[in-house]
């Protein structure tokens, strides 16, 4: 991530402040919270009738069986906080056949870099880990699209596909910069933003989604984080397009998508940002946008920190934050 | 404990070319820089920087280096105030670097904690430009990375040909110094000044440059204004000031 302004922020997606109240469900659905001191949970799969789990606390996938009990397995992965602040490590996991692929963070800023950094990694049931490609910048998430994988580099700000067999990698797609009106900063620096005309900032790819036949990426805006900066665009799923379709605009920091139904789309907003407070603690949401008329539902509302969001099946949606809760939501 | 005598606030009392001078913060000494007329202001740059004129300021002692994340954390823990907001960052939080991620309160706190201010624009570019109106504080040659850590040709990326992609230890670059010795007047980070910006008090002035810093700004002269209340700026920092008087 570039910084497009003079006076410039290295905190990109994962810092916040404040007290938050709690997070409270549209009416439709039972909130269960479930807690782990400590933890940082982000990426969250199914995996049968459980949950995959990452944890960039320590750096290692968990599993949760239908019990409720969570366990650690496969190898520790390289975790820590990177040169920006964030905290870094296995940020998704998904289950492909009998091995798992694990989107790793690029490298802990206190620690060398090694070859399971900034890479896709393939983990075998017994723990065995080997790279498809470490020639990625930040992997923060991807689609399995056939023999290959489509990730979503929040470094480079592109979707590249990677070949599942020999590892080789092309850019799909490179996000251009995005435009607001530079009046809308005027507050916070008269020299740097009242002349202009407009004022550009980092299209940050994060979270993605294939679904009927495109792909869905949500585009976190970039510093200095304006409410409604982000979006949500798709792109076909193959060959190489050459521009993408809004979906969703006026979004507050997207970092995730999934789909509840054909034209259900649930988005995870991280939050809103304080020009003078930071990361607002409960300012982040789980909406519902329909795609095909619009219409906008929030199902989940108080988060603090939240990353990834899960469609288990047609009754149960979970969230993950960084604060170590998975937010279970069952519809009435 | 033999240690319970020894103030918080240690005061030294270095000999200078205009007498002895308080030292209130003892690893980064105060530089006296004697009053009389000087250069401000620019024909050259933004229509808030002109005119060009000579006038007259009182003479002022001022911190040879940038205050560092060290003596920032120190003051921290002798008041409970607010840690910097990057001060736990594996890179902008090593003790030598300059604290960055501070308001312009905390910078006028930290000053005040030790009996001093915030320079006044007056105060920065006589320290940084001289007398009679220098490019930079090494006198008009251009910018290079042996004298300042600066950053990309075109605004706002950092750039490591200098040496640091990010900040760049206080007491770095000692051919940027000033006439007087005062380090990294221009680059490195930005540093707030006692000013507000046009009658807004909201807005506070920030001068000299940063490591992101292209050569529109990294001038002695080019006025940067933010809320004072933001403190999320990784290259925004400060040094402090006190009158002769």
């Amino acid at each position: 991530m570039r910084a497009l302004v003079e006076l410039t922020f290295v905190l990109a997606l994962l810092m916040i402040a404040g007290a938050a109240a709690e997070p409270v469900a549209s009416p439709d659905y039972r909130l269960t919270v479930e807690h782990r001191e400590g933890a940082r949970y982000a990426g969250i799969a199914r995996d049968g009738d459980g949950l995959l789990i990452t944890n960039l606390a320590d750096g290692r996938l968990y599993r949760r069986d239908a019990a409720g009990r969570i366990l650690p397995f496969g190898p520790v992965l390289p975790h820590g906080m990177d040169a920006f602040g964030d905290p870094t490590g296995p940020y998704r996991v998904v289950r492909d056949g009998a091995s798992f692929i694990v989107a790793q963070g690029w490298t802990p800023a206190s620690q060398a870099a090694g070859p399971l950094d900034h890479a896709l990694l393939r983990i075998s049931d017994a723990g065995k880990v080997m790279v498809i490609s470490n020639d990625l910048w930040n992997p923060y998430d991807f689609a399995i699209a056939g023999e290959s994988f489509i990730v979503v580099d929040a470094a480079r700000n592109s979707l590249e596909r990677v070949s599942s067999s020999s590892g080789a990698r092309e850019t799909v797609f490179v996000f251009k910069r995005l435009k607001t009106d530079g009046a809308a900063l005027k507050t916070l620096s008269p020299t740097e933003f009242a002349d202009k005309q407009a004022v550009e900032f980092d299209a940050v790819p994060t979270g993605i989604a294939a679904h009927e036949g495109r792909l869905h990426v949500s585009l976190f805006g970039g510093f200095p984080f304006l409410p409604g900066s982000g979006r949500v665009v798709s792109l076909p799923d193959s060959g190489t397009p050459t521009a993408a379709r809004i979906e969703a605009d006026n979004l507050n920091a997207p970092v995730d998508i999934a789909f509840a139904g054909p034209d259900a789309m649930l988005v995870v907003e991280h939050g809103t940002f304080g020009q003078a407070t930071g990361w607002t603690a409960g300012s982040g949401r789980l909406l519902r946008i329909d795609l095909a008329i619009g219409k906008r539902e929030i199902l989940l509302e108080g988060l603090t920190r939240p990353v990834s969001a899960l469609v288990f099946d047609s009754r149960l949606i979970v969230v993950s934050d960084l604060d170590g809760n998975l937010h279970f939501l069952d519809h009435r | 404990m033999w240690t319970s005598s020894v103030p918080a606030i240690l005061l030294m009392l270095l000999a200078t070319s205009a007498g002895a001078v308080e030292q209130p913060i003892p690893d980064n000494p105060l530089i006296v820089i004697p009053g009389g007329r000087f250069i401000y202001g620019s024909d050259d740059g933004n229509a808030n920087e002109r005119p060009r004129r000579s006038i007259e300021i009182e003479g002022f002692a001022i911190n040879r280096t940038e205050i560092t994340n060290a003596q920032y954390q120190r003051f921290v823990a002798a008041t409970g105030h607010r840690s910097a907001y990057y001060g736990g960052h594996p890179m902008l939080g090593i003790d030598g670097r300059p604290v960055v991620g501070v308001s312009f309160g905390d910078a006028a706190a930290f000053c005040a904690h030790h009996g001093l201010r915030l320079p006044t624009e007056q105060e920065y570019e006589r320290a940084s430009r001289g007398t009679d109106g220098a490019r930079f504080p090494w006198g008009n040659a251009p910018v290079d990375g042996s004298r300042a850590n600066h950053g990309a040709e075109i605004c706002c990326g950092s750039d490591d040909s200098d040496g640091y992609a990010m900040t760049a230890p206080a007491d770095s670059y000692p051919g940027g110094a000033s006439k007087e010795g005062v380090l990294n007047l221009l680059g490195n980070v930005w540093e707030w000044m006692a000013d507000s910006y046009e009658g807004s008090e909201q807005h506070r002035v920030l001068r000299g440059g940063a490591w992101n810093s292209d050569p529109v700004h990294l001038t002695t002269t080019y006025r940067l204004a933010y809320d004072a209340d933001f403190r999320f700026a990784a290259n925004g920092g400060f040094r402090c000031v006190r009158s002769l008087n």
